[in-house]
């Protein structure tokens, strides 16, 4: 089912963060959902106040469909960039793990837990089997 | 002005390298700021500029503070302003050169940089010159590009070309002028931002580059108001007068050369030895204008590397290379590789094994792994595809430097959107990345160029996914290997003589 959570950066450091429950948070995992227009509207006027006290630039609305970003450009936000497993949100989360001396990077195998990072993990593996980076950390 | 975006993940800071020169000093600057305000590295634009990716908000007076000491800053790098002047990277050292175009590269930004009337433009707006027939500044793809030429009587003064550009609309820029007394640079350069400024539309983003106004107006009426402007300004108060020239000039008065002769033993025999440094010679390293030098040029673009990127650890051993075997001079390209100006021959062997060192040694300079690439949607706001995985796709299918210098000179060039940073429109293959319905789907231009014989590459047919676009890009350069007339054929003129037919044929024949 698609519901909808509301993005931003964060005005200080311009890192990527979302509404939740008790403000705003890395974690995409915790950020509050709207499952109609009302909620959306509610979250969209909370994202706006949060800008004009300069808590946050640019926010906007994000569709999420089965816990996933619908949109391929909200999965790399929420996890940094594709080409470098060492940087961005992904780093942190341990989604990537370098396994041989070409440096090519897999997706860590899943632990079984519900978190994001091993969602998006295989997210990343249905669409990135082939990506490498030279930067492995 | 200042080059601060949102991006993706965080902010990005653009930081202004005027004309692509760099001294050593100023590297290792650039090296420090990546060290402690970023994440340790840098990513070389193709407007010769560096942009960090990941500097906090809160940091960015104090990182542009370190740039000030080294008489940097991040001035004009965005908004609809004068940017940051390009020149030939090769400005000052190149065979054949007229004059070094940094001299009016450097004229031109003092005057460009805060100039009240042109601070908000229609659009931004970009000049780009070169000093030499070979055009290794893209000039034809500028708002202005000039060329330093000498009339028939031996007369030095410029070739004016206006209205190029890439983005949604590229368009190879038309000559305005055949030939502008040097004194008369800066008065015609405002006669032409002065009728954009008041011309250029500003009710649509995608229409209010001055290459529109020049195609609406067309070249004669857009002339005739130039000239016209022109008139009232010639001979007034930016006429370059020859003290300031000169003055300028000795800032780019060359190094003390040893007076030496071509042809070092030194370097044939290392050739003789060495079939890498031979090839790295033969890819790598131009013709000098003063005897018993080289230009060298550093790939940025190790097979399977990011196009463009450097490490802060990169940055201070090309810094140091520098100072030991170039003068302390760097150069950057709008390739997004670096160059050093002036290596003495007998030299270049030991510099090759400096640079190995550090992995900077990759001899595909103007060959199929030297691929320019934007940020695309790893790191771009704007991007709709990514641009750097394809890359190192495509850079890893031709790593064997052999079959790349067997496939000849070759420019791949890939964008993530159509605003065009990694110049598509201009590859002899070019790659757009565009979106369509949430996938990643790539169109294939072919038979760009950049250079002296600019072209705007034509789509070859339907775009192909993010796996298939690598195979793709194979299956041109075989169908090229196999139909080019002789070793000499570049891709590019055998584009020319063949038409798309051969490609389109090879491309969709299994589709």
């Amino acid at each position: 089912m698609t519901y909808k959570i509301l993005t931003a950066n964060r005005l200080d450091d311009g890192l990527v963060v979302y509404l939740g429950g008790a403000g705003w948070t890395a974690n995409i995992d915790a950020a509050q959902q709207a499952h109609d227009d009302n909620a959306a509207a509610a979250l969209d006027y909370r994202g706006k106040q949060a800008a004009m006290r300069n808590e946050v630039a640019d926010p906007y609305l994000i569709d999420l469909d089965d816990e996933q970003p619908v949109r391929w450009r909200e999965t790399i936000r929420a996890n940094g960039p594709t080409v470098r497993a060492d940087l961005g949100y992904q780093a942190d989360k341990r989604i990537y793990q370098c396994t041989d001396t070409t440096n090519s990077i897999t997706p860590s195998s899943a632990n079984g837990s519900s978190s994001f990072a091993n969602r998006s993990a295989a997210a990343w593996r249905e669409k990135l089997p082939k990506t490498n980076s030279s930067h492995c950390a | 002005m200042n080059g601060l975006y949102l991006q993706l993940h965080a902010y990005m800071l653009r930081v202004a390298i005027p004309y692509g020169t760099l001294s050593s000093r100023q590297m290792r600057t650039l090296a420090h700021i990546a060290r402690a305000y970023d994440k340790g590295y840098g990513h070389f634009t193709t407007r010769q500029n560096i942009q960090y990716n990941w500097p906090k908000l809160v940091d960015v007076p104090d990182l542009l503070d370190e740039l000030v000491k080294v008489e940097m800053h991040a001035l004009q790098t965005s908004g609809n302003c004068i940017r940051n002047v390009t020149a030939d990277p090769y400005a000052g050292v190149a065979a054949g050169e007229v004059e070094d175009p940094r001299i009016y590269a450097e004229i031109i930004r003092q005057w460009s940089t805060l100039h009240p009337e042109f601070t908000f433009l229609p659009r931004k707006f970009k000049i780009a010159l070169t000093g030499t027939d070979t055009d290794r500044a893209a000039v034809k793809l500028h708002d202005i590009g000039i060329a330093i030429i000498r009339d028939e009587n031996g007369a030095v003064g410029f070739r004016i070309d206006v209205g190029g550009g890439q983005g949604r609309t590229p368009i190879i820029a038309e000559t305005i002028r055949d030939f502008l007394p040097k004194q008369d640079l800066l008065p015609y350069l405002e006669a032409i931002l002065r009728v954009y400024n008041m011309l250029g539309r500003r009710d649509n983003i995608y229409k209010a580059r001055i290459k529109i106004l020049v195609q609406s107006e067309g070249l004669e009426r857009f002339t005739e108001l130039v000239e016209e402007e022109f008139t009232h300004l010639k001979g007034g108060a930016v006429e370059l007068p020859q003290a300031e020239l000169d003055r300028i000039r000795a800032y780019f008065a060359a190094p003390r050369y040893e007076t030496l002769d071509n042809g070092s033993k030194e370097l044939e025999s290392a050739r003789q030895a060495d079939e890498e440094f031979a090839a790295w010679v033969k890819t790598n390293v131009d013709t000098h204008k003063q005897p018993g030098y080289a230009i060298v040029n550093i790939s940025l673009k190790p097979v399977g590397g990011i196009p463009g990127d450097a490490s802060a650890e990169e940055m201070e051993a090309v810094a140091d290379l520098a100072d030991r075997y170039s003068f302390g001079e760097i150069r950057v390209t709008h390739e997004q590789n670096l160059t050093l100006p002036s290596v003495q021959q007998s030299e270049l062997f030991s510099l090759w094994l400096g640079l190995k060192i550090h992995g900077l040694a990759t001899a595909n300079i103007g060959h199929a792994g030297d691929i320019i690439a934007c940020p695309g949607l790893d790191y771009c706001n704007l991007a709709n595809a990514r641009s750097i995985p394809v890359a190192q796709a495509i850079s890893r299918k031709f790593e064997n430097i052999r079959r790349q210098h067997d496939i000849g000179r070759l420019t791949i060039n890939i964008s993530g959107c159509i605003n065009a940073c990694g110049h598509h429109h201009v590859g002899n293959i070019g790659l757009l990345g565009v979106e369509k319905n949430g996938e990643e789907l790539y169109q294939i231009t072919l038979g760009g160029r950049a250079d002296e014989n600019a072209e705007i590459g034509r789509i070859v047919g339907p775009a192909f996914s993010y796996d298939d676009v690598p195979g793709a890009v194979e299956t041109v350069v075989e169908t090229y290997l196999q139909q080019r007339e002789d070793n000499d054929e570049s891709f590019v003129d055998a584009y020319a003589r063949l038409g798309a037919t051969p490609f389109k044929e090879a491309l969709y024949a299994t589709r």
